[in-house]
C-alpha cells in the first residue's frame, strides 16, 4: 500500500506549547531510565515525587519518565543540580537508573536507554544519537529485524536512508519518531495525570493491634499523601483513620485541624496522637486515611533564624500544639474560655471548643463588656462544676469548725424565663483553716451550698 | 577585670543578692520581690507550689504575673495553657484579675470519653498524659506560661520538664501535693504556701540563688 508523502497534512498539527517569548527557548528534557524489572510499580509515585522538580512530568513506559527542566534550572541552580537532587531520590529508594538530558523527549530518553552523555543542543542530536543502536527505539520486533535485514543496525543508517521509502516500507510512524527525536518535529506530551483520589489505604498480612506497626502504616500513607498534597498544591484540613476489622463494622476517627497543613509532620503528629488514644475494639486488618475538605495551598514565609529560645524548625504554630493536644484528648479535651453575660454564676462563662477556639481572638470585644458587668462583685477564681450541698463540701475540703460569713449576702435571682431559676444569697465564708469560700444559700429551700474556692 | 564583672560571671555563686541566672517575671507582690533572686519568678524554670489545700489563695499569688504574661506581647509565646486544673478556673474572676481570656487553654487530660472505660487500668495512664500534655506544652515553644497540677512525678520526669522549660522559655508552675514535699526536686523554685490569721505564709523550700525562708503577705483580695 502506498502511504502518500504528503503525510503531515493528514495529521492534526501538533500542539505547541504557549510561548509568549518571541526568542523561543529551547527545551529541556531530562529522561529517566530505570534498571530494574520491577520499574514500572515505581513509576507513578516516583513521577508524583518528581512534580517538586517541573510541573511537567511524563510517564514514558515501560521503564521511564520524562521531565521538562528548563523551566527549573534557574531554581535549582544548573542542570548538575537537578540530576543531583533526582538521583538522590531515586537511589533513596533503592532504585537503579540513568539519567540523560537532551532538547526532545525522545532523544533524551533514546540517549538513557543506552547510558549515553547529555547533549545540550539540537544541532548536536544527529551525531550523538546517530552510533546509537536501533533497539533503542523500542520499535516493535518485525519492523527492528526487517531493519537488520536491509543492514541497517543503528540509528545513523535510519537516518541516511531516502525518507519516502523509509515512510513506505518500515513505516510513517516510525519516520516522523526519528524526526522527533531529532528536534525536526514538535513533540507535545501530556503532563502524568496525578490520581484524583486522595484517600489511601494499606492492608496487612495478618490481623495486628500492635500500635508501632499501625504507626508505620499511617506514617507510610502520610508520605505518599504529602508529595500528592503538593502536586496539586492543596492542603488538607480534615482527616479520618479508618481501621478495619474482620467481621465488625470498621473504627472511625475523624480528625479536624487547626490549619489546612501539608507538611508530613504537622500531620502524622496528630493521626499518631489519636492513634494512641484510640481504643481497639478488635484486631486490625487494614487500615486506611480519608480526606475531607482541601484547601488550595497558603505559604506563609517562615522565619529566617527561628523564633528567641528555640532552634529554627522546630517551632510549632499555635495552633499546631492545639492539634497535637486534641489528638491525645479529643476535642473536648482542649477548650478555652469566653465570658457568657448572664447573672447565674455558672452560666457565666462558656467553653469554646473545635473551631471557635481558634476565632476566639476576634470576640474579646464581647468579653470585655461581659467583664465589665461582673466587676460588680467579687467571683472565686476556683468554681466547682456544680454546687456541693455545704455538709458534703465540707467533708471533702476537710473544713472543720464553723464558717465565719461575711457581712452582706449578694442576692443573685434570675433565669424564671428558662428552667434555671434561681433564687440564692451569696456569702464569703472564711473557714477555720484559712480557706476562703464562695457559698450559697437556696432562698426557696434554705439549704445551704457550696459554690467556689477564692483561690 | 574588676570584682564587679567578675561577679556577672554565671559560674559564680555568691547567695543571696547574687544576680539572676534566668529571667525573671514581677510577682505582682513587694514582699516576695524582694526576697526572690532577680526580683521575681525564675521565668524559664520550673517552680513547684505545694498548697495547704484549696481555697488559701494559691491561684491569685500567681494572677499578677499571668496577667502580665497574657497582655504582654514580647513573649514569643502565645498561650496560657492549664492541665488538668481541679476545678474549674472561673472566666470572669480570671478576667478580673486582668488575664486576656483568649490566651487561655484548658487541658483535661482524663475528660476525654473514649477513656472512660480505660479508667480502671490505674491512675498511671492519666498521670502519663497530664505529663505527656505539659511537655508537648513546653516544647512547642507556643507557650508563654503552663500551670499543670500533678499528683505525682518522679525525679526523672521533672528534670525533663525543667529542661524543656529551661529550652523553650516558658514558666512552668506545677502545683503539687504535700507528700512531694519530702523528696528533692529539680524545679528552681518550691513554695509551700497556707494561711494563718489572713495572712499568706509563703514558706520557700529551695530556691536557686537564695537561702530557704518565708514570706507572709497580705492575702489579695
Amino acid at each position: 500500500m502506498l502511504q502518500p508523502l504528503t503525510y503531515l497534512s493528514q495529521e492534526p498539527a501538533p500542539r505547541t506549547p504557549p510561548d509568549t517569548a518571541a526568542r523561543r527557548e529551547e527545551r529541556l528534557w531530562v529522561a529517566v531510565c530505570l534498571a530494574d524489572p520491577e520499574a514500572p510499580q515505581h513509576l507513578e509515585s516516583l513521577a508524583l515525587w518528581c512534580d517538586r522538580i517541573t510541573p511537567l512530568v511524563c510517564l514514558a513506559p515501560p521503564e521511564s519518565l520524562l521531565l521538562e527542566v528548563r523551566g527549573s534550572l534557574k531554581l535549582f541552580g544548573g542542570l548538575a543540580a537537578v540530576e543531583r537532587e533526582l538521583s538522590s531520590e531515586i537511589a533513596a529508594r533503592r532504585l537503579s537508573f540513568h539519567l540523560c538530558a537532551a532538547p526532545t523527549p525522545l532523544g533524551a530518553l533514546w540517549l538513557a536507554r543506552r547510558q549515553g552523555a547529555n547533549v545540550l543542543q539540537t544541532r548536536a542530536l544527529a551525531g550523538k544519537l546517530g552510533p546509537l543502536p536501533l533497539s533503542v527505539t523500542q520499535w516493535p520486533e518485525d519492523t527492528l529485524t526487517l531493519l537488520n535485514e536491509m543492514g541497517v543496525q543503528s540509528i545513523g543508517d535510519c537516518l541516511r536512508l531516502p525518507r519516502g521509502g523509509f515512510a513506505r516500507r518500515v513505516g510513517l510512524r516510525h519516520l516522523q519518531e526519528l524526526d522527533r527525536a531529532l528536534g525536526r518535529r514538535p513533540d507535545p506530551r501530556a503532563a502524568f495525570e496525578k490520581p484524583r483520589n486522595l484517600n489511601s489505604g494499606i492492608e496487612f498480612q495478618s490481623e495486628t493491634d500492635d500500635r508501632e506497626v499501625l504507626g508505620a502504616a499511617l506514617a507510610k500513607m502520610i508520605e505518599g499523601l504529602v508529595d500528592s498534597l503538593r502536586g496539586r498544591q492543596v492542603q488538607a484540613r480534615q482527616l479520618a483513620i479508618v481501621l478495619h476489622h474482620a467481621n465488625r463494622s470498621p473504627t472511625v476517627s475523624d480528625l479536624d485541624l487547626m490549619e489546612a497543613v501539608h507538611e508530613t509532620d504537622r500531620l502524622l503528629d496528630p493521626l499518631l496522637a489519636r492513634l494512641e488514644s484510640l481504643v481497639l475494639p478488635a484486631p486490625v486488618i487494614a487500615v486506611g486515611l480519608q480526606l475531607g475538605a482541601l484547601n488550595p495551598m497558603r505559604l506563609g514565609a517562615p522565619a529566617l533564624f527561628g523564633e528567641r529560645g528555640q532552634p529554627a524548625g522546630q517551632a510549632v504554630s499555635k495552633a499546631g500544639l492545639i492539634e497535637r493536644l486534641r489528638g491525645r484528648f479529643g476535642v473536648e479535651g482542649v477548650c478555652g474560655f469566653r465570658i457568657a453575660a448572664e447573672h447565674r454564676p455558672e452560666l457565666g462563662w462558656t467553653r469554646l471548643t473545635g473551631r471557635l477556639l481558634e476565632t476566639s481572638s476576634g470576640r474579646k470585644a464581647r468579653g470585655r463588656q461581659g467583664a465589665r458587668e461582673c466587676k460588680l462583685a467579687d467571683r472565686p477564681l476556683w468554681m466547682l462544676p456544680s454546687p456541693l450541698p455545704l455538709s458534703q463540701g465540707a467533708a471533702r475540703f476537710r473544713c472543720r469548725g464553723p464558717l465565719r460569713m461575711g457581712l452582706e449576702p449578694e442576692r443573685i435571682e434570675s433565669g424564671w424565663w428558662d428552667d434555671g431559676d434561681v433564687r440564692r444569697d451569696y456569702f464569703t465564708a472564711s473557714a477555720s483553716r484559712g480557706e476562703k469560700l464562695w457559698v450559697y444559700q437556696d432562698r426557696v429551700t434554705r439549704e445551704w451550698f457550696l459554690h467556689g474556692l477564692f483561690g | 577585670m574588676s570584682v564587679d564583672e567578675l561577679t556577672l560571671h554565671p559560674g559564680i555563686w555568691r547567695g543571696r543578692g547574687g544576680h539572676a541566672p534566668c529571667p525573671t517575671l514581677p510577682t505582682g507582690f513587694a514582699e516576695l520581690d524582694r526576697y526572690l533572686p532577680g526580683g521575681g519568678w525564675p521565668r524559664d524554670a520550673l517552680t513547684e507550689i505545694v498548697p495547704d489545700r484549696y481555697g488559701i489563695g494559691e491561684l491569685s499569688l500567681l494572677m499578677p504575673a499571668l496577667a502580665l504574661l497574657s497582655v504582654g506581647t514580647g513573649h514569643p509565646g502565645h498561650w496560657i495553657v492549664w492541665v488538668d486544673p481541679p476545678f474549674i478556673p472561673y472566666a470572669p474572676a480570671l478576667e478580673r484579675s486582668g488575664i486576656e481570656l483568649d490566651r487561655l487553654l484548658l487541658v483535661h487530660t482524663s475528660a476525654h470519653g473514649k477513656d472512660a472505660p480505660e479508667k480502671d487500668r490505674s491512675g498511671n495512664e492519666a498521670r502519663n498524659n497530664a505529663l505527656w500534655a505539659v511537655e508537648q506544652a513546653l516544647r512547642s515553644g507556643a507557650c508563654a506560661a503552663v500551670l499543670a497540677w500533678l499528683e505525682s512525678a518522679n525525679d526523672r520526669t521533672l528534670r525533663r520538664l525543667q529542661l524543656a522549660a529551661e529550652e523553650n522559655a516558658c514558666w512552668t508552675v506545677l502545683f503539687r501535693p504535700d507528700a512531694t514535699l519530702r523528696r528533692s526536686s529539680p524545679a528552681a523554685l518550691r513554695l509551700k504556701l497556707s494561711v494563718a490569721d489572713a495572712l499568706t505564709r509563703v514558706e520557700v523550700i529551695k530556691c536557686r540563688g537564695t537561702r530557704p525562708g518565708t514570706v507572709v503577705l497580705e492575702r489579695p483580695a
